[in-house]
């Protein structure tokens, strides 16, 4: 799970270009919009293009997003269950 | 109605961002002429600049920076030209179509790649509603913006238009003109193209705003007395028609000129008619160009204006702007540039 944590936490500031922050910076259980990271929802998109590519997994009701990104604990649980890839 | 440009700002290959002296060092390239670039952090915070593209990043910079030099906030209009637009985001999106089969296509470089976002994005970063239109007429793109912009103010639609060309250059679309003989084959100095004796030239990109209003401000620059331009001319005797005709509905004649920037971009073929008007219609007017500093792109003509608008601030020609040599301290300076003998713009302006 720590793998795969500090892979997700790489794959976030890669695909939505957070360029000046490193993995350490990030906590696991912060929310990861709002007052947290502070992502809006063309970053919502944009994760979901990262699961599909990443982890083979398309998540098809767009409404479940808030709950999958609410952080990144939240995302690396989701594709814990959910990976095909 | 006199339009007077009251700010002027400029982010280009040269040292012309916010510097004290006036082309004073200048810079040399042989392929590529990118932008010289601020630190973007000075103007922007980093979850702010983490969605913006290069070209993004100069359009913002340039365009507020300009409406800070005006002390506008709220532009009555919002006007950009561009020739390719946001093309490193197109480019990047078009390749993930491709690399990916039409799957996962990432959502910031589709918004992104789309002309209109370089208007867009300088009105949401300044909450403006108003009029805003981004033109996309290729080497004609920046003159549309301008020519929509003083009719707005003619009008009594808008008091003060914040209008740029915006244009960038990437690897890709360098390689990709290549293939069309649009570039010089080797590599060669922009600081040469009066004494090139070949075709093509030397790409080159950059931004340009200025904020523009029927009211002169302490910080005016320049006038703007018209503008004007041509898809087609046919032969010289139609092009010499072309400049007395417009200069003659201005009320002016050609002994008014006190400077021509010419648009030569070393590529000895498209220069030609340049080198005819010097020597005829022109015979007796200094003679400047502007191609060397900025290199060759669709929106050139308003790094053109940038250049035109700074001699008349500065009551100075930077010797890297004279053909000839003349000592020269204009009060009206006219500014023309075609694209391989089609679309012809002519901009005069003179001292506020």
């Amino acid at each position: 799970m720590n793998e795969l944590i500090k892979n997700i936490k790489e794959q976030v500031i890669e695909q939505l270009n957070l360029e000046d922050l490193s993995p350490d910076e990030i906590s696991e259980t912060e929310s990861l919009f709002g007052e947290g990271l502070g992502l809006d929802s063309i970053d919502a998109l944009e994760l979901m293009v990262l699961l599909e590519r990443e982890y083979g997994i398309k998540v098809e009701n767009p409404a479940d997003g808030k709950e999958i990104f609410s952080s990144i604990n939240s995302m690396a649980e989701f594709i814990e269950a959910n990976r095909k890839k | 109605m006199a339009i007077y440009i009251n700010a002027s700002q400029a982010i280009s290959p040269q040292l012309t961002f916010q510097q004290d002296k006036f082309l004073d060092e200048v810079k040399e390239y042989s392929t590529l002429m990118i932008s010289v670039q601020p630190d973007f952090k000075d103007f922007f915070n980093i979850m702010e600049l983490r969605r913006m593209s290069r070209i993004m990043k100069i359009n913002n910079t340039t365009a507020l920076e300009s409406l800070k030099e005006a002390g506008i906030d709220n532009p009555g209009a919002i006007n950009t030209g561009t020739g390719n637009g946001c093309i490193e985001d197109t480019e990047k999106f078009l390749n993930k179509m491709l690399d990916t089969n039409e799957g996962f296509l990432n959502p910031t470089t589709f918004i992104q790649s789309t002309h209109n976002t370089l208007g867009a994005q300088i009105a949401l970063n300044k909450k403006c509603h108003n009029y805003n239109i981004t033109y996309v007429q290729k080497t004609l793109s920046f003159e549309w913006a301008l020519l929509d912009s003083i009719m707005l103010i003619n009008e009594g639609e808008a008091d003060n238009i914040l209008v740029g060309g915006i244009d960038e250059i990437t690897k890709e679309n360098y390689e990709l003109k290549k293939n069309l003989n649009l570039w010089k084959k080797e590599p060669f100095s922009n600081l040469e193209l009066l004494n090139s004796t070949t075709n093509g030239t030397i790409p080159g990109e950059g931004a340009a705003f200025f904020v523009i209003s029927s009211e002169k401000s302490e910080n005016c620059y320049a006038k703007i007395e018209f503008l004007n331009f041509k898809h087609r001319i046919n032969g010289f005797d139609d092009l010499s028609s072309f400049f007395n005709a417009n200069l003659q509905a201005n009320n002016l004649t050609i002994a008014d000129i006190d400077l021509v920037l010419y648009g030569i971009n070393g590529d000895v073929t498209e220069d030609k008619v340049y080198y005819e008007l010097k020597d005829s219609v022109f015979k007796d007017v200094a003679g400047g160009y502007f191609k060397h500093l900025s290199g060759e792109f669709d929106t050139s003509s308003a790094f053109a204006l940038w250049l035109a608008s700074n001699i008349l601030k500065n009551n100075q020609v930077p010797e890297i702007v004279k053909i000839d040599k003349k000592e020269v301290q204009p009060d009206r300076i006219l500014i023309y540039n075609q694209d391989n003998n089609k679309n012809h713009s002519i901009i005069v302006l003179s001292k506020c």
